[in-house]
């Protein structure tokens, strides 16, 4: 589903129906999913029972602000928020990455020398870091191209393939350690 | 607001699809570097791989799959979060400092890699 990640929460007009929807959207995304994802069979979001997950003590159906400092976020926030990161250090990295290919290739001697550089133990947690955070942003990148064929798209098969994501890329943190140490 | 002005290719259905299609290559070019660096490298097999023209075409590829990549998940992280929202009044400055930057390092990685590759 294309628009997933686009959800627009900026409805504040007087149309009931249009609060209600994003109110409802809301809660299916956020707040149900917060108290309910470890039963087998969470319980859908209506009329009946939207007041009492976003706002307990109110009868305004207006749309919660998500302050994200302030509220208890799924796991697949945190997978998200950890695909960006690596993303952006990827980017930082990849003038590291370059920077390798271009020594490797230049000549004989800077090949030697560049393998000179990088068995000094600072260069080997760089590279460390380096090959975690690639294999991270790789691993819940190939989350995103299941999840665009329709596998995982509910919230619970959303926290399952985040939680998938985090063991495999610490598994491989791991298996990068042995390797390079 | 308008971002889009700064996007990779002006439309989110598009953007979409290149980060698809340069993930993928990025992912298989990683994988075979990997594969290559799992046994012990020496220079002689090294440099004799990037001499091969595929090798240099996928390497070419791969570079401006970085360049693409980057510039679609960078711009979306910048709107996201270096906006007049949340900085002020500077936001959008500092956004479109930022994505220029950005920008003009992702054509120097690619230039990069055509000096490394065909040099």
């Amino acid at each position: 589903m294309l628009t997933a990640g686009h959800v627009n929460f900026s409805v504040l007009g007087t149309d009931r129906q249009a609060l209600t929807n994003c109110n409802r959207l809301s809660a299916q995304l956020y707040c149900a999913p917060m108290r309910f994802w470890h039963r087998p069979d969470p319980p859908a979001v209506n009329e009946t029972n939207l007041r009492a997950i976003v706002r307990p003590t109110s009868k305004d159906t207006r749309p919660v602000n998500l302050d994200l400092g302030t509220i208890q976020l799924p796991v697949t926030a945190y997978a998200s928020i950890a695909h960006r990161v690596t993303g952006v250090l990827m980017f930082f990295a990849s003038f590291l990455l370059l920077w390798a290919l271009d020594r490797s290739l230049a000549s004989e001697a800077s090949f030697d020398a560049l393998s000179e550089v990088l068995s000094s133990p600072f260069a080997k947690v760089v590279m460390w870091g380096v090959a975690s955070a690639l294999t991270y942003h790789a691993l819940a990148g190939v989350k995103h191209l299941v999840m665009d064929t329709g596998v995982g798209e509910t919230m619970r098969g959303g926290v399952i393939g985040a939680r998938i994501v985090f063991t495999a890329a610490f598994t491989a943190a791991i298996l990068w350690g042995v390797a390079i140490w | 607001m308008v971002t889009s002005v700064t996007s990779f290719s002006r439309t989110g259905l598009s953007d979409w699809l290149i980060q698809r299609v340069t993930s993928i290559i990025l992912l298989a070019y990683f994988l075979l570097i990997a594969y290559q660096l799992m046994g012990s490298v020496d220079y002689t097999s090294w440099a004799r791989l990037f001499e091969q023209t595929w090798m240099k075409v996928f390497t070419l590829m791969a570079a401006l799959s970085l360049a693409a990549h980057s510039w679609i998940g960078l711009w979306s992280v910048f709107t996201d979060y270096l906006t007049e929202r949340m900085l002020g009044p500077k936001g959008n400055v500092i956004r479109l400092v930022c994505q220029l930057g950005a920008s003009l390092a992702l054509v120097g990685y690619v230039i990069w890699v055509v000096v490394i590759i065909w040099s």
